[in-house]
């Protein structure tokens, strides 16, 4: 198990506004206006604590629904086995903003600032797919001596037909309880800013 | 091979290095049981062969197969051998084989893969321990240097660096690896690195791995603009591509050596390859390229300090304003919160500074009742994080400047060293071994002296002394060092003097601006215009707080018409 705290990451401004709805060619912002937004960016990002948990779970056999892990773990998804079929190994991958965030957002709402707690989760949001990306880059640097790489993109639970329950192959696989993170019985995740994925390793 | 042979080598000729050892030799199909070190010992043939044909092709340096030798890597391996005596073996292999040839062999060392502090969970010297294990096997082994590559993070390529040089003094390369947007993966840029990694003792720098020959062009442009070490690349064979269930590098030895002349444009002085090149790759660079002398580089940034993410220059027509901020004195509110470890504050003046245009951040944690060193720690741990300014160490303890430094993951400026007798024989050595920038300041163990000229001899006294551990003029800012003029209204003359005698001399200087309006009214028009007949005098940058507006006004004009030196 890999586990990497205080990840210092940059904030994914770009897909932050995106995320709350600014296209260049429709949106008119004024200097003051971007410097406010930008300013709650900040703040927003400042409350984060982003941390990362990857894991190499070689494929056993590739079947015709899917895969069967080492782990004894089988996932079901077609759109899954069409991407990963070459790949001898997948990376499971968890990316978490963290806690006070997102009570903050809470808190927020509660209290009626409710632009600020926009920007606030999208800020988080945005900030846990960018750890994902940034678990991506660290992992390609860790194996490329050994000749391996990482698929160029990931897949997570919900997307195509991979099924939201593949959340809890990946939460047991990486024990994600021992790192703060929860999984209810409806595959959420607790903190609400974290992310689960998959890329395939060569 | 001693560090001044290195650097008449990197002087001479383009100085060609090995390309792929792991991925070559797993290509070939070297059997992999566990680590792939562990496994070379077990076909050392295949080391051999694949070495000797880097020694045939023109390789000048080929460093030894021990990428991941280090403690921790080899743990995820369950090795449980000894990791010096692991180290040893490989690096004899190499240099047996290297041993018919002219060719030099550089102990290779690399990333653990772990956090270190203040971004992760591994402590700083715990880093240190683990690659000074490593390069104690490659010296025994008789390496003729080191090579520290791959690394993804600032602080590790420092703290491997800080183990090599704590063991001996043979020749260092260091190089990072930086993606696409030309960053390393913890955000450092190359600028950052190099700054901080010839502060510390490097004798090359450059980059490696990570991303094919045309990304690196840029990356290498930019540490170019701010080091006169030599430069070295090693790129991979272009970015790596799945096919049939195998990673391969899509770029063939010609395409490869069509980017070599824009690196010896560049001013590259060593030239190899990483994953996907093979003997071949190097034969055809060294045929090209071996006898071309590397292009000189005339002007470099100096007088810089680096954050892990930007660096600030002094001097050079910009002024650099320090923000004073992150100062417990005289503010009651804030000496609670620290008393109760609590950082909001800190937090709080770091960005309000950054955004009124502070280039620079003076941390200084002296508070009774406090754990000085503890609180220093965690300012600096937090503001690695969150801002991306370099900082100033401001503390009389030298315990506190060690530890501050040593953390640090840039190069930092130390306020500061004077001519007494403590600071230049415990506070110097440690600023100079971990390679910081210097704030000198006038006065020696008989008090502040009360003229110009007794300053000026106490200044040349620092300067000496710094000079025995490497330092030049251009490491150092001279404090004007600022009385207050309510008490003593000829010491503001003295101090304008003394930065017209820096500006002459072309060394940087400074002053804490505030202490001239002391117990005055209207204490930002004293300050500002104190500022102002500074920077007519020369002064080339001020601690101060930047939310003062005139102030901002000042400096803005100042930068409009180019500071004197």
């Amino acid at each position: 198990m890999n586990h990497l705290k205080n990840i210092p990451l940059s904030i994914p401004y770009k897909e932050i506004y995106a995320r709350l709805g600014y296209s260049v060619h429709k949106t008119s912002l004024q200097k003051s206006e971007k410097d406010r937004i930008d300013a709650i960016i900040r703040d927003g990002f400042s409350l984060c604590n982003f941390q990362g948990i990857y894991k190499q779970v070689k494929i056993l056999s590739v079947t015709q629904k899917g895969f069967i892990l080492e782990s004894g773990h089988e996932i079901e998804s077609v759109y899954l086995k069409d991407k990963l079929k070459e790949y001898g190994s997948m990376i499971m991958m968890a990316a978490s903003a963290g806690r006070i965030v997102t009570e903050t957002v809470t808190e927020l709402m509660k209290k009626g600032d409710n632009g600020i707690a926009v920007i606030y989760d999208a800020t988080a949001s945005e900030s846990a797919d960018a750890v994902l990306d940034y678990l991506q880059k660290h992992i390609n640097m860790q194996f490329a001596r050994s000749g391996m790489a990482i698929s160029r993109l990931r897949y997570s639970p919900g997307y195509g037909d991979i099924d939201l329950s593949v959340q809890k192959i990946i939460y047991d696989i990486l024990e994600l309880q021992d790192y703060g993170i929860i999984l209810t019985e409806y595959f959420q995740l607790i903190p609400e800013k974290s992310v689960l994925a998959i890329a395939g390793l060569s | 091979m001693t560090r001044e042979e290195f650097a008449q080598l990197c002087l001479k000729k383009t100085v060609i290095l090995d390309g792929s050892t792991g991925i070559e030799l797993i290509r070939r199909e070297m059997k992999v049981t566990g680590s792939i070190e562990s496994s070379i010992l077990d076909s050392p043939d295949m080391l051999n062969e694949l070495q000797r044909q880097y020694c045939e092709a023109g390789a000048d340096i080929i460093l030894t197969p021990t990428l991941g030798a280090n403690r921790v890597k080899l743990q995820e391996y369950s090795f449980d051998g000894s990791v010096r005596e692991l180290n040893r073996e490989l690096a004899s292999l190499s240099l047996k084989t290297a041993s018919s040839f002219s060719t030099e062999v550089f102990g290779n060392i690399s990333s653990t893969g772990r956090f270190i502090e203040p971004f992760g969970d591994l402590l700083f010297d715990d880093a240190v321990d683990y690659f000074r294990e490593q390069a104690e096997g490659l010296l025994e082994a008789g390496v003729n240097g080191f090579f520290i590559e791959t690394m993804i993070d600032l602080q590790e390529a420092r703290a491997a660096l800080i183990a090599v040089r704590e063991l001996c003094e043979l020749p260092a390369v260091v190089c990072l690896s930086f993606d696409k947007e030309g960053y390393t993966l913890n955000g450092s840029s190359p600028r950052s690195a190099v700054v901080s990694l010839q502060s510390l003792g490097a004798d090359a720098v450059g980059c490696n791995c990570s991303t094919g020959p045309a990304e690196m062009i840029p990356i290498i442009q930019k540490m170019a603009t701010c080091t006169k070490l030599p430069l070295v690349v090693k790129p991979n064979a272009g970015l790596p591509s799945l096919k049939s269930g195998k990673t391969v590098y899509s770029m063939d030895k010609n395409e490869f050596l069509s980017y070599i002349p824009n690196f010896h444009k560049s001013g590259v002085s060593l030239i190899g390859g990483c994953c996907g090149t093979d003997p071949g790759f190097i034969n055809d660079i060294a045929v090209q390229w071996s006898n071309k002398v590397p292009l000189k580089r005339e002007s470099f940034m100096a007088s810089a300090i680096a954050s892990h993410r930007t660096i600030t220059q002094f001097g050079a027509g910009n002024f650099t304003l320090i923000g004073e901020r992150i100062n417990p004195t005289g503010k009651k509110d804030f000496q609670k919160q620290l008393r109760e470890k609590d950082l909001t504050t800190i937090e709080i003046f770091a960005s309000e500074q950054q955004e009124f245009g502070a280039n620079v951040l003076d941390v200084n944690m002296g508070l009774s009742g406090i754990d000085e060193r503890e609180m220093m720690l965690k300012t600096i741990s937090l503001l690695s994080r969150i801002s991306p300014l370099p900082l100033c160490i401001d503390s009389t303890r030298p315990e506190v400047i060690e530890s501050a430094l040593k953390l640090y993951p840039g190069r930092a400026l130390v306020n500061s060293i004077s001519g007494e007798k403590d600071r230049l024989e415990i506070t110097l050595p440690i600023a100079a071994k971990y390679g910081a920038m210097l704030i000198i300041l006038p006065l020696d163990d008989n008090g502040i002296p009360a003229t110009f000229e007794a300053r000026v001899q106490v200044i040349r006294k620092i300067i000496d002394e710094a000079s025995k551990y490497g330092y030049t003029t251009d490491d150092m800012v001279i404090d004007g060092l600022v009385m207050t003029i309510s008490s003593d209204q000829k010491a503001a003359k003295t101090t304008l003097d003394l930065i017209n005698w820096c500006a002459d001399n072309g060394i940087n200087s400074v002053c804490g601006l505030s202490n001239v309006s002391f117990g005055l009214p209207q204490r930002d028009i004293v300050n500002s215009a104190f500022l102002a007949l500074g920077a007519q005098r020369g002064l080339t940058s001020a601690i101060a707080n930047p939310s003062s507006e005139r102030l901002r006004k000042i400096i803005s004009s100042i930068n409009r018409k180019g500071c004197r030196i």
